[in-house]
């Protein structure tokens, strides 16, 4: 099935300011127990976070549907990592029932203010949805993690 | 005038939360009425009632398979980025709330 006839990639920004020091709150994004802790509300129970918060590190999380039983896993690489400021990464949805999404890129910026930290995620979604050609999708993916990667943040 | 009807009747169905819902499920694939049933805290009946404005507005659409319903989103050029955006909101909103509050705790246990 494919239903996107746009081909320019989409992106949803989501802005929230946390009331926190922005190194509390990079620490519960980067630190796998910390990271554990944020619940998916009441619909999921997390099952397992696994993640390396360095350039280069993956990062997978396990979450199971409390009703239906469904397992939803998500995986992706982190393309740059600057502390307490930016992390970059893929991001790739799919579940056991066969779902399964074309990979994308989060963004996730931490800016300080006084003693808040505003916290700015940039999702992109980098090729139009095609159900089943998921490997032109990694085909995609790889070609911007490798424009990102040369010419990335030293 | 007949475009006027189809975007109200369009509208009117993207209006209502749990059509939404309905829709972000059914842009993860193809699904079977009842298994689609399972997932709303709704009765069978209302969330048939449901199903049948999206019908109505060029959604989704139905189809016997054997003994089973299935249920898929239409073909249109719309849903592709109505679906993928507004899933994708929802979930990092639903995940800053959780993070909200654990943040709020943990500054709380260091007090």
């Amino acid at each position: 099935m494919s239903n996107a006839q746009n081909t320019e990639s989409e992106a949803v920004v989501v802005r929230r300011v946390f009331r926190a020091p922005v190194a509390t709150v990079y620490r519960f994004w980067s630190d796998p127990e910390r990271a554990k802790r944020w619940s998916w509300g009441s619909e999921f129970d997390t099952v397992s976070i696994d993640l390396e918060c360095e350039t280069g590190g993956e990062w997978h999380q396990h979450i199971r549907h409390r009703t239906t039983g469904e397992n939803w896993f998500f995986d992706g690489v982190f393309v740059e990592v600057v502390p307490e400021r930016r992390l970059v990464h893929t991001f790739h949805f799919r579940s056991d029932r066969g779902k399964d999404e074309p990979p994308s890129l989060v963004t996730i910026e931490f800016l300080p203010q006084d003693r808040s930290t505003e916290v700015v995620l940039t999702h992109t979604r980098l090729t139009p949805e095609k159900r089943g050609e998921t490997d032109a999708g990694w085909k995609d993916i790889f070609e911007v993690l490798e424009g990102l990667v040369t010419t990335g943040a030293a | 005038m007949h475009s006027e009807q189809r975007l109200d009747q369009l509208f009117h169905a993207l209006a209502d939360p749990t059509r939404r819902r309905i829709l972000e499920w059914l842009a993860r694939g193809d699904e079977p009425v009842k298994e689609l049933v399972s997932r709303f805290a709704i009765s069978q009946p209302a969330v048939t009632k449901h199903l049948n404005v999206l019908e109505d507005a060029g959604l989704i659409s139905r189809k016997k398979n054997g003994r089973e319903r299935r249920c898929r989103l239409r073909p249109l050029a719309l849903q592709g980025t109505v679906g993928w955006v507004e899933r994708c909101r929802r979930m990092w909103n639903d995940r800053f709330d959780a993070l909200d509050a654990v943040l709020a705790e943990a500054l709380e246990e260091e007090k």
